[in-house]
């Protein structure tokens, strides 16, 4: 479930475009929108709960990630680049011929795991598209910054700073739930 | 400029070998002067970031990217930078260094209290005469002038200090010591030791050699490993060792140490009268005030590069092309492994077992080829470090999948993978060098060094050949082979550069004797990397310990003989 209200703000952006006299398409709501919101947390909030949505435990949104991909963008985190970031609601939606906020839940995903598959199966030595490029690096941010927070490290996974023992083989049974203190597992996925 | 008190010896850097020449020169009664260019990091208090979460950690304990790139394009690279152990590592922007023409080196250094000791891998592993004669076997370089009945003793002597956990295998090429009770294999890895002995019974796997206790030294303060495996954070614990947790405390307890931080030799005073080492200048690199301190004893330790560049730069009249010089072969003949990884594979068949805590240790393959059957087409050899693990959250960098089923399958471990690093034995070349810069300096205004290093066809054979017996144990196993390279990386890559002063027999072509003590210069001794003259294909830094305390030894009963 996203956390946002997208039918709301789908709803919004319909109402916006009729009462200017235009069209729903993506060049005509890209050209009517304030493109700094466009950039802004919702949108980030948005993809991060599609791509790491509550399960069990609460997701990427909880989780504050949207706030770190900020940071992370900025100081070029995994290879990420700033402007590659906030740029890319623009390359999604030129991408898809879409509004992607306006899509509901369902045409979300859709067009994200498409658009996930085609960057993780581009075949390699081949330039990749800058909204593959921009999409991977999002992406990355996305699990680094879910996996290091409390939520993701401490209840999405297992946290033991000091175990005090090595038991070098366990039944998984017992407790399916990786270790994000497996530093060698994590240094060398 | 200043002049101070006499002292019986002045030990320059506080790393693994100037922590143990402290330690056994202060324990025989003499009086130590220990200088340290960078600052104090003292044991427990100073390991600011040891116990914070990634969470509490402004960037997730990844560091900051921007900044690192600006300051630590070299060090980031050393593959153990990470943002809670940041600040021990030096800063490139600060001391730089240069490599010309082609030559690739990523020289790694931390500038502090206990220089590299603080974040070393701690692997610990014994030279055998394989490794001692393997000059004067094949003529690359020249024979040292020791063999493994001259430092067995001083082995045994710092093991049993250090605390070194591992099994006792009887290899000879990888001589059993005083070891704690080894850490345990993973059940992958106890599957794969069984599958290479069955497959390959001339080669062992074993559990990494490790500084790291399994049994605590409570009376020194050391309590055992914690399995926690965030060992260059540093360790309050004292589980592994590092200058602060063993040898400078040792040092300390006796009373005649005087630790001087942020002090950094910028000279060595040659008296050509007496032929000695008369005085040691020191930088105070705050103050930036010179002082001059005087020793009967020298011991240089500032890690093999800057033992070589402090001697370079030590000219006189006597020694115009680098102090104990005579031989022309100073800062000549440096190596480092060549190291890439030999195989990254998947093992099927154990996704419903896992392990709990994080061992400080992999495991290692020593070297099983050249050693009574000569190999066609290269000399010397090679061997792997590497382990098992299950693949953890970071799998998600690369894997396609969004939603529920992503998120939940991040949250279990991944496949069991199986990774071998070769380190291939590096011969000593006198084309592999290192000179003073003629006019860049470094942020202290010293000369900054040349390094000039390539790899020869040698070692590209050797990575050659432990690529493909590497995938032929993986594959006879039933595993899944990934990738694998005979690429070497950069020289400096497996962190054990060593060489530029190396031990000799002669005089004309060496700059140290059998005691590490300089041929031209009888109160001067280099007990680091530099010394050697040979990098057989293991971790190098157990040598350098017992060489240094072989040699502290050697130097006070000089002394108190009136020799030196």
């Amino acid at each position: 479930m996203n956390t946002i209200d997208n039918t709301q703000r789908r709803t919004w952006l319909k109402q916006a475009m009729a009462a200017c006299g235009l069209a729903l398409t993506p060049a005509a709501v890209w050209a009517a929108l304030d493109k700094s919101s466009l950039t802004d947390k919702s949108f980030f909030t948005l993809i991060c709960d599609l791509v790491i949505p509550d399960t069990s435990v609460p997701g990427a949104a909880k989780a504050k990630v949207p706030d770190f991909i900020t940071l992370a963008a900025a100081h070029g985190m995994k290879g990420a680049k700033a402007e590659q970031i906030s740029g890319f609601e623009v390359l999604l939606n030129e991408h898809t011929g879409n509004v992607f906020v306006s899509l509901n839940e369902q045409e979300q995903k859709t067009a994200l795991t498409a658009l996930d598959a085609a960057a993780f199966s581009h075949p390699r030595g081949v330039p990749m598209p800058e909204v593959l490029a921009a999409w991977k690096a999002l992406k990355a941010l996305i699990v680094v910054g879910y996996f290091t927070s409390e939520i993701g490290a401490s209840q999405a996974l297992r946290y033991v700073l000091v175990p005090g023992r090595f038991n070098p083989d366990v039944p998984l049974s017992d407790n399916p739930k990786a270790f994000s203190t497996d530093w060698t597992g994590v240094k060398y996925a | 400029m200043s002049s101070e008190m006499q002292y019986d010896a002045i030990v320059v850097g506080s790393g693994i070998t100037g922590g143990w020449a402290a330690k056994s020169l202060t324990e025989k009664g003499l009086k130590v002067l220990l200088l340290e260019r960078g600052e104090n990091i003292p044991h427990r208090t100073g390991y600011k970031n040891e116990m914070r979460a990634p969470w509490e950690m402004p960037f997730r304990g990844e560091g900051d990217q921007a900044y690192i790139d600006e300051h630590y394009p070299v060090q980031q690279h050393s593959g153990h930078l990470t943002e809670w152990n940041q600040s021990y590592w030096v800063d490139d922007k600060a001391q730089p260094y240069q490599t010309p023409g082609d030559s690739q080196f990523r020289w790694i250094r931390g500038y502090h209290l206990g220089g590299k000791s603080l974040m070393w891998g701690r692997q610990c592993y014994r030279w055998s005469d394989y490794d001692f004669s393997a000059n004067a076997n094949d003529g690359h370089g020249t024979d040292w002038p020791i063999r493994y009945k001259d430092i067995a003793p001083w082995y045994d002597h710092v093991e049993q200090f250090v605390g070194i956990s591992g099994a006792k295998e009887g290899l000879p090429q990888l001589p059993d010591g005083e070891f704690q009770p080894p850490m345990a294999l993973n059940v992958v890895e106890q599957y794969m030791r069984e599958q290479i002995a069955e497959h390959f019974p001339d080669r062992r796997l074993t559990i990494g050699r490790t500084a790291n206790l399994t049994e605590g030294k409570l009376d020194e303060g050391r309590a055992p490993c914690q399995n926690r495996s965030i060992c260059s954070r540093g360790c309050s614990f004292g589980a592994y060792f590092s200058t602060q947790s063993s040898t400078l405390p040792a040092a300390q307890k006796t009373g005649n140490l005087t630790l001087l931080t942020n002090s950094m030799a910028s000279r060595l005073i040659h008296d050509k009268a007496s032929n000695r080492i008369s005085g040691v200048e020191v930088l105070n690199t705050q103050t930036r005030q010179t002082t001059t301190y005087h020793s009967k004893l020298v011991f240089l330790c500032a890690g093999a590069f800057n033992s070589v560049g402090l001697l370079l730069r030590s000219t006189s009249e006597a020694f115009p092309n680098g102090l104990a010089n005579s031989s022309g072969v100073l800062g000549k003949y440096i190596m480092d492994h060549a190291s890439t990884v030999g195989v990254a594979s998947v093992i099927p068949g154990f996704n419903d077992r896992y392990y709990y805590g994080n061992r400080p240790t992999g495991v290692v393959i020593p070297r099983f080829v050249n050693l009574d059957i000569p190999e066609e087409g290269y000399t010397r050899g090679f061997s792997y470090q590497g382990g098992a693990y299950r693949a953890g959250w970071s799998r998600g960098y690369k894997q396609a999948g969004i939603g529920e089923d992503f998120a939940n399958d991040l949250q279990g471990p991944g496949d069991w993978k199986f990774v071998l690093t070769s380190f291939a034995e590096c011969l000593p070349r006198e084309e592999n060098h290192i000179t003073l810069d003629p006019e860049k300096t470094d942020a202290d205004g010293f000369p900054q060094l040349q390094i000039h290093f390539s790899f020869s066809d040698n070692e590209h054979k050797l990575l050659k050949a432990a690529k493909e017996e590497a995938a032929k144990m993986v594959t006879a196993a039933g595993g899944k082979v990934l990738f694998g390279s005979d690429r070497p990386n950069p020289g400096g890559s497996a962190i054990h550069e060593m060489g530029g002063a190396r031990m000799g027999r002669d005089a004309k072509t060496s700059v140290l004797n059998g005691y590490n003590q300089a041929h031209d210069v009888p109160n001067l001794f280099v007990t680091d990397g530099a010394a050697m003259a040979s990098s057989a294909c293991q971790n190098p830094s157990l040598t350098y310990m017992a060489l240094t305390a072989r040699a502290a030894d050697y130097a006070a009963s000089q002394l108190a003989k009136g020799l030196i």
